[in-house]
């Protein structure tokens, strides 16, 4: 799940002066906050990790809601609207660093628990100029900058008891499905490492349950239940931690004619280094000594390497003094990635074996001591964006200026998320189609919404945004959604401005601690609560 | 006609002119020359004005051209005037074990009884999509939810659905004893086979 704060300032109003230094532009901040829970190894969740994140620009954008499509002026258009540099006729040199914290509030069967975290962020920093253009191209201007896109570091917890399901259930349903015995099992590379464990561990084994002729797979913690009749009750926990982000290199041009009409574009180079590390744990809690099940614990650490390229195309008009409108395309990002994988499984089983204790296997006992790898493409959504802006008397001299309004509204094609092997003949094409099916339907197209304001006081600006991601999960009972309110304060004269901002996020999101497929699955909706404050400092050039 | 026999009767002394010169080489010294016989008994204009077909000074010799010196597609000899085209068989590429248990039938997708993910084999087989409750409610005892049920009288969480514990579908073993296993190759691999792993006696 995710967190994103992002705000962001616009401005921008550039007109023409002769100190064209005044012109202002920044934008600024952006912050986001993602808190990415439920991914490991290409599976559907990992697509919202890429694609689920709201623009990080300057502290000036991330103030007024990141709503910045129309405005311009601020090397945050990078990431956004491109052709907002079209408004630079200078240049300037931009550092946007941050801070965020935030609190994971869960609610796991009925209980409640909560976790908390915190880093540092990089808001969009880096360096635009501006320069006279000819014939009707009244300037053109080229920037380089670079942004946290996504912010990875966070903490979640939930625990719960579970009278339904075993998240050992998962490797029995994989087990039984597979064909196979379970001594083929442990050295078959179609059956997960997760099930290969289980079967080493006696977490799931074989057993005649009552009038039946041949044997099921059982999950040992409902063992004494499905053989005898007896109770089952386990108290789960989940601890999820992860790190990294995705870092964002643009470089962008844009020209600007007549200053009725601003086109440009961007290259984007994101740069992708995650880690997540999870225990699992589970534990009998019926009180009962000799039901086959004492505990079990999966821990599991995973780490995605990768980079991709992508493309952002903007235009913004003015069709009157006062009027913005902007249009942008992101194309999807198109990600080489590497999945590194590996776990720890600690099962014990009390009397079931006549050696009782707890086994405990490493999954790269299956992977010859090594650590697998899993190299795979991913084509993130597309993004349009429709955006408007009414400037606060609009004027040459940007000193008079008063302000503006502007809005942004989005629509991500979730569903185009795609999946495929980075091999060009791989026994893996299956599992990608099946992927992909999923990811189309569980997924759905959303629109995110953003608006804010700027009023400027001579050299001190006020700034107030809101923005809003709407869920991109097609079934309603998944509740998610990211909300961001942002205020703002700002200075600038002489050639140099700083801006101030703080972020208030809130989001709602699901966490599945495991998944089964012929049975009901259970799920933790997380609300994370946290601050992003971000500074933008910045000089004329 | 009579441009055509002054066209044929040019080529003809050309063609002699090679072979008397040839012949010539030969009888000079005949195992220098010896190797060359095949190729310039059948090509009369092996001895051109640029020395021969392949020299780089050559226009026939040019850097795009087909089985040039310089073409990657060229693996003759230098003067042998054919060329080997060089094909590549895709090497399918077995994956390690997946990290996880994926199974397109566990996200519930096709649940509103969608055609399309019917006819993909996506729809579940089950109705309770999600239980979020369990069915001994003292097992959770959170002061909200103990203030909700004081103002509310209602104990549900909220979650929609409540799940019936004898619901664990039959999960038979029936192995085929068709598999086997296989190990890794290619770019994504890392993790091989594994070779023979037991488990610990039970």
């Amino acid at each position: 799940m995710s967190i994103a704060l992002e705000c962001f300032l616009p401005c921008c109003i550039c007109l023409i002066t002769d100190k064209a230094r005044l012109m202002q532009k920044r934008y600024l901040l952006g912050f986001s906050i993602l808190l990415s829970l439920s991914s490991i190894a290409q599976i559907p969740e990992d697509v919202l990790k890429y694609s689920w994140q709201p623009t990080n620009g300057t502290a000036r954008v991330s103030a007024v809601g990141g709503a910045m499509g129309s405005l311009g002026g601020d090397i945050s258009a990078l990431f956004v609207n491109p052709a907002g540099i079209g408004f630079f006729k200078t240049g300037e040199v931009v550092l946007s660093p941050g801070y965020y914290f935030l609190k994971n509030k869960s609610d796991y069967r009925g209980t409640k628990a909560s976790d908390d975290g915190s880093n540092f962020n990089l808001g969009a920093s880096g360096v635009v100029g501006g320069w006279r253009g000819s014939g009707r191209w009244t300037n053109k201007a080229m920037g380089f900058a670079v942004t946290r896109t996504a912010n990875f570091s966070n903490r979640v917890y939930y625990t719960g008891k579970n009278d339904y399901s075993s998240y050992a259930e998962q490797y029995a349903a994989q087990a039984a499905a597979s064909g196979l015995s379970l001594d083929e099992i442990l050295s078959n590379n179609n059956v997960s490492l997760g099930t290969r464990m289980a079967v080493y561990t006696y977490l799931i084994d074989t057993a005649t349950l009552g009038g039946n002729v041949n044997p099921d797979v059982v999950a040992l913690p409902t063992y004494d239940q499905l053989k005898n009749g007896g109770a089952f009750l386990v108290d789960q926990a989940n601890s999820i931690e992860t790190s990294g982000g995705i870092t964002e290199i643009a470089i962008g041009y844009a020209a600007n004619m007549d200053d009725k009409l601003y086109i440009g574009g961007s290259l984007g180079i994101p740069i992708v280094s995650y880690e997540k590390k999870s225990l699992l744990r589970e534990t009998d809690a019926t009180g009962i000594n000799d039901n086959y099940f004492d505990f079990s614990e999966m821990s599991e650490k995973l780490t995605t390497k990768g980079v991709g390229l992508n493309l952002k195309l903007g235009v913004i008009v003015k069709p009157a003094d006062l009027v913005r409108l902007g249009f942008t395309v992101h194309t999807p990002t198109w990600y080489s990635l590497e999945d590194k994988y590996q776990a720890t499984m600690a099962v014990n089983t009390e009397n079931y074996r006549t050696t009782p204790g707890t086994v405990t296997v490493s999954s790269e006992i299956f992977t010859n001591d090594q650590t697998p790898k899993y190299s795979y493409d991913l084509t993130t959504p597309w993004k349009f964006m429709l955006s408007g802006s009414y400037v606060l008397r609009e004027i040459e001299d940007v000193r008079k200026q008063k302000g503006f309004l502007t809005a942004d509204v989005e629509y991500v094609t979730y569903t185009s998320n795609r999946f495929r092997s980075a091999e060009d003949a791989s026994t893996d094409d299956n599992y990608y189609k099946g992927l992909n099916e999923v990811v189309k339907q569980y997924y759905k197209g959303a629109f995110n919404f953003r608006v804010g304001g700027e009023l400027k006081f001579t050299t001190i600006m006020t700034r107030l945004g809101f923005a809003y991601y709407m869920s991109p999960y097609n079934d309603k009972e998944l509740k998610g959604s990211k909300m961001f309110i942002s205020g703002g304060l700002g200075y600038r004269d002489a050639g140099f401005f700083v801006d101030l901002t703080y972020i208030h996020g809130i989001q709602k999101d699901v966490n599945f601690p495991y998944r089964l497929p012929d049975k009901a699955n259970t799920f933790a909706a997380v609300k994370g609560t946290g601050g992003n404050i971000m500074l933008t400092v910045g000089i004329k050039i | 006609m009579q441009v055509e026999q002054k066209e044929e009767q040019t080529a003809q002394r050309a063609e002699d002119y090679y072979e008397d010169r040839f012949l010539r080489m030969r009888v000079e010294d005949r195992y220098r020359w010896s190797t060359l016989d095949d190729y310039y008994f059948s090509n009369a204009y092996a001895y051109n004005s640029f020395g021969n077909y392949y020299s780089l000074s050559s226009p026939w010799n040019s850097y795009f051209a087909w089985n040039c010196h310089y073409n990657p597609y060229y693996g003759g000899l230098s003067y042998y005037p054919g060329g080997v085209i060089i094909t590549k068989t895709p090497k399918i590429y077995t994956p390690p074990s997946r990290a996880l248990v994926f199974n397109p039938a566990s996200y519930n997708v096709g649940g509103n009884s969608s055609s399309s993910a019917v006819s993909k084999g996506l729809n579940n087989s089950y109705y309770n999509r999600y239980n979020n409750t369990n069915s001994n409610r003292n097992s959770r005892n959170s002061l909200g939810e103990s203030i909700r049920k004081v103002f509310t009288g209602n104990d549900n969480s909220g979650n929609y659905n409540s799940g019936s514990n004898n619901s664990t579908p039959s999960r038979s073993y029936s192995p085929s004893s068709s598999g086997g296993s296989s190990g890794g190759g290619g770019r994504s691999s890392g993790g091989g086979g594994g070779g023979s792993v037991s488990r610990p006696s039970r």
